[in-house]
């Protein structure tokens, strides 16, 4: 498969008033040709941090990218591109979705106009191509009535509808790379559906390889190829959607998984414990992180050289990488908490 | 359950807000529900449905524009000042936004001692400090953070905060809006059973407002589903999400995303089509009729009444029974 | 659940021992906060510490502070001696700033002046922002018609042209420091209380507020504990924008005549008085043109610190 994007030794410190924050810390990853990779993890985890690290939209004077970090993309590495060259390929190439749609799009402009700027800093078009062009991205994203529709302001529309005018404007240009950034937070669970729906569409259709951010572990099953744990800066486990979800190996993934509460499992149940699992504790402070494995402290199947040794990435056959001491061959067997393949969740 | 184990009762509670002189939004519209003696009633239901509305109207935080809220008997709408205040104490409400609803001005002690002294439940400084870490304890928090600014503290912590400041009144009844859906997945765990626990301990009754389906069901023994001001369907919450009855409640339950990649949920979703209308001036009929498949010409035009699919399971839909 | 094999993707430079693998338990440490706790106002100070032109200004306003209250003693002379012998004489060592054209020493009359100017300045803007947090908070807290009418008030109010106020107060009541006083902060509160207005309004929808109404918090507690200290970094920063606007003001208003009659003296009066020599002896002017500069300046750049060190969105 084709790589569009390689990230190597990726790492970014914030500089506060408190301290320098380490949110990101040393993570690599690749993006294939039309698939979704599906990061996941909790607030603070580093995941939103990353797809602004990947466009270089870091907050200017306090955000501070590594010089080992590499982000190669077409043969160039985005982290030394000069800010000229990279308002080209931003949007044109790389494009992006964020979570409320609201704070996005200006209120003073017509969506027509919105989606039209994209199309115009980009591409030489006159303007009756790009009229042409924006009623046919709007009909794609489905917006019923586009001509109607172009010359309307963002507030008469509703949140799921800024939302796929906002997909509308992101792939406007047919961009290689689009990285939504938790896209349906905002939305309701119809809604949400209906966009996820599109996105899938729409890849299938333009082929572009698009990078989701998100805390729901139900999204990333439903639309996800690859997926990618992320917790305390770092990627602890990552492995297509089967060997996540079917033979997770990290305890932290186990852990994500079991608080998950399912549909099927009601306080009414027989069982009489309807106690949901939850992981005790809260994430490091990235202020001081752990040398060691920064879950450790809340992991119960912390072990003595968990608290020592920072663990190395463990890989198996099918590329299915671990950053776990249990994945060790000496390491003592555990039994997966989860229950996976149509089981259900709880005890 | 027989009558004496009603804890509140809503009767045919309305709460329309004037937006101009023509146009009144329907928050709430015509509602009726009981809520029993240490049972969690869940609502659910999407943005601008009404429900913190309704939630907080239950409270007598809003006024109401007809209808009544029986608190053990009490007229919420129509108390005293005296009775209000009284009301105050035993009905409280935990907010959503662990961010905005702490005082950022304040330390978590002043926080959490705010209901004992507009109570004028403790006499001495000593006697405060005591109760605000015996609260802190109770919640999981260390007491010794009760000199500390809420922005120091995570999300789940402040919640935990909120929390403690809720129980410092020692209620009976809570209406939680959206507690948990402003946190994360395994915070949002820790503070679930929290509240489970607390409910064991303390006898708790719960109105657990939210849209987060699955955790509702975790956590609630009945649940009512509303769609624009109307409550829609009401029942024990393992029928209803077993058996739903009306189209929304169906289409709603399909969408909710799946961890079982046996099971996805984009192969069993029902699609809503159609706009949603507008709460503002409702026409009368089924709110739901313009996206629902079912509709007939009679949605259009008379309003559904709740009708029982099943002993306590209701449903306001005329195509059933 | 046989687990599949996983390798090493880089090889390890050390041995492991059957001992590492042991499991030690959760330690469970990271539930503790481990920054230390900061107040509000120490985490704004800190923040205004490292703003090197705020804290320049605060020296500077110290000095002249002190100098105002010491400097008249430092002289021999009191700032109403004539020594017509004496007049006009340029600075020197015997008279630092040296003599106007009745002989008077300058440098007692700059911080005597300075008295009365900074007096003014800090009385003026406190009287602002006290009626103003009443006026605003009154009306905003209670809202609907009791908010429409006090704004109709102040609207009128403001719509005053102050030069007309101020000529008509001290036709009343007098030329001098009070009238002044009086005639500046008449309407001045008007723009406080806007902004007071303002600024309640948007604490007023916060959660917390909700949480101290359902608890049966009285609405005075709850002015009085959150709305309050909720707007006073806003209000700390309008009042020290205030202060240079009345110093002006009162130079302005001393310079036409309006201001402080002699032989008291203010730095506008100082400056009004150099004004006929100014050609001849252009020191006479400086100094009191300075020290108001200075004194504006150095306000300006300490609101502009305390603004920025007391945004709560600037906190991290």
């Amino acid at each position: 498969m084709e790589k569009v994007l390689e990230i190597k030794n990726l790492s970014v410190s914030l500089h506060t008033y408190a301290g320098e924050i380490k949110a990101i810390r040393n993570i690599s990853f690749d993006l294939f040709h039309q698939e979704t990779l599906v990061i996941v993890g909790e607030s603070g985890c580093g995941k939103s941090m990353t797809s602004k690290a990947i466009i270089q939209l870091l907050p200017e004077n306090i955000a501070e990218t590594s010089e080992k970090s590499q982000i190669m993309f077409e043969g160039q590495n985005l982290a030394q591109l000069p800010e000229k060259t990279l308002k080209n390929i931003r949007g044109e190439k790389i494009s992006m979705v964020f979570q409320d749609p609201t704070t996005y799009l200006n209120p003073t402009m017509t969506i027509g106009a919105q989606i039209g700027e994209c199309l115009s800093l980009h591409k030489k078009m006159t303007r009756a191509e790009i009229r042409q062009q924006t009623i046919e991205i709007l009909g794609k994203v489905k917006i019923s009535n586009p001509e109607a529709r172009l010359k309307q302001y963002p507030h008469e529309f509703s949140g799921g509808m800024r939302q796929r005018v906002m997909i509308a404007m992101a792939l406007a240009c047919r961009p290689k790379v689009l990285i939504a950034d938790e896209p349906t937070t905002a939305l309701d669970v119809t809604t949400q559906a209906d966009i996820m729906d599109l996105i899938k569409e729409l890849q299938q259709e333009l082929g572009t390889a698009v990078i989701l951010i998100t805390h729901d572990l139900g999204i990333a099953s439903e639309v996800g190829n690859r997926i990618q744990v992320m917790y305390a800066g770092e990627i602890i486990e990552s492995g297509t959607k089967e060997q996540i979800f079917n033979s997770p190996a990290h305890p932290y993934t186990w852990a994500l998984l079991r608080s998950v509460p399912t549909v099927s499992a009601a306080r009414t149940d027989s069982s009489g414990s309807h106690k949901l699992y939850s992981l005790p504790g809260t994430p490091p402070d990235l202020i001081a992180p752990p040398k060691a494995c920064a879950f450790a402290g809340r992991c119960e199947y912390c072990m003595d050289i968990c608290n020592r040794v920072h663990p190395p990435v463990f890989e198996d056959r099918d590329g299915h990488l671990v950053s776990c001491w249990l994945c060790h061959p000496q390491a003592p067997k555990v039994e997966i908490p989860v229950k996976t393949k149509g089981d259900k969740h709880h005890e | 359950m027989n009558n004496e184990n009603v804890l509140v009762q809503v009767q045919d509670l309305c709460k329309h807000f004037k937006m101009d002189q023509h146009k009144v939004l329907h928050a709430v519209d015509h509602i009726s529900f009981q809520i029993y003696k240490k049972e969690t009633l869940g609502i659910v239901g999407e943005s601008g449905c009404g429900k913190t509305t309704l939630g907080r109207t239950v409270l007598g935080l809003y006024p109401a524009t007809s209808g009544k809220v029986l608190f053990d008997g009490l007229d919420v709408h129509n108390a005293d000042k005296r009775q209000r205040k009284e009301f105050k104490k035993r009905a409280q409400i935990m907010l959503q936004d662990p961010y905005a609803s702490l005082n950022p001005r304040m330390t978590v002690g002043d926080i959490i001692a705010e209901g004992l002294e507009a109570q004028k439940m403790v006499l001495s400084k000593k006697e405060k400090d005591e109760r605000v870490c015996n609260l802190l304890d109770l919640v999981g928090l260390s007491p010794e953070y009760r000199s500390r600014y809420p922005h120091e503290f995570s999300g789940g912590q402040r919640q935990r905060i909120g929390i403690a400041r809720t129980l410092a009144v020692e209620p009976e009844f809570i209406v939680c809006d959206e507690p948990i859906s402003a946190l994360d997945v395994s915070i949002q765990a820790q503070v679930v059973n929290l509240f489970d626990d607390l409910q064991h301990d303390l006898g708790l009754t719960y109105l657990f407002i939210a849209h987060d389906l699955s955790m509702v069901r975790h956590i609630s023994d009945r649940i009512g589903v509303m769609y624009l001001g109307n409550l829609v369907e009401l029942g024990e919450s393992r029928e209803l999400y077993e058996h739903p009855a009306h189209p929304y409640t169906k289409a709603l339950l399909s969408a909710i995303p799946s961890v079982d990649l046996d099971n996805p949920m984009s192969s069993r979703r029902i699609r809503l089509d159609g706009e949603v209308t507008s709460p503002i001036n409702p026409k009368p009929g089924c709110r739901f009729a313009k996206r629902c498949k079912y509709a007939t010409p009679r949605c259009f035009e008379v309003q559904p009444d709740f009708k029982e699919v099943a002993p306590g399971h209701f449903a306001a839909c005329h195509q059933i029974g | 659940m046989n687990q599949p094999s996983y390798q090493v993707k880089s090889p390890l430079d050390f041995e492991l021992k059957t001992e590492d693998f042991a499991f030690a338990g959760a330690r469970e440490k990271q539930n503790q906060i481990l920054r230390p706790s900061v107040s509000y106002w120490q985490d704004a100070w800190r923040r205004l510490k490292k703003n090197k032109a705020a804290i320049l200004a605060i020296i500077v306003l110290a000095v002249v502070v002190i100098m105002c209250i010491i400097g008249p003693s430092l002289t021999p002379y009191s700032h109403e001696d004539v020594v017509m012998s004496d007049k006009n004489s340029p600075p020197s060592a015997v008279h630092y700033f040296g003599t106007d054209k009745l002989g008077r020493d300058i440098f007692t009359r700059i911080w005597v002046g300075g008295r009365v100017s900074l007096t003014l300045g800090i009385v003026g803007a406190l009287i602002d922002i006290t009626v103003g947090l009443l006026y605003g908070g009154i009306s905003s807290y209670f809202g609907g018609n009791i908010d429409n009418i006090m704004m109709r008030i102040v609207e009128i109010l403001a719509s005053i042209p102050y030069l007309v106020l101020v000529v008509l107060v001290s036709l009343v009541v007098g030329k001098g420091m009070g009238s002044l006083l009086i005639a500046m902060t008449l309407t001045g509160w008007c723009h406080m209380a806007r902004l007071v207005r303002g600024q309640i309004l948007q604490i007023k929808d916060q959660e917390y507020i909700l949480a101290a109404r359902a608890l049966g918090t009285s609405p005075w507690k709850i002015i009085w504990k959150h709305l309050i200290p909720n707007t006073l970094g806003v209000m700390i920063v309008s009042v020290t924008f205030d202060i240079p606007s009345f110093i002006f003001g009162e130079a302005f208003l001393s310079f036409i005549g309006l201001g402080v009659q002699a032989p008291m003296t203010s730095w506008g009066a100082l400056a009004a008085g150099a004004q006929q020599e100014m050609n001849f002896y252009p020191y006479q002017m400086f100094f009191p043109a300075l020290l108001i500069s200075l004194t504006m300046l150095s306000f300006q750049m300490l609101g502009d610190g305390l603004r920025d060190a007391l945004d709560p969105k600037l906190r991290q």
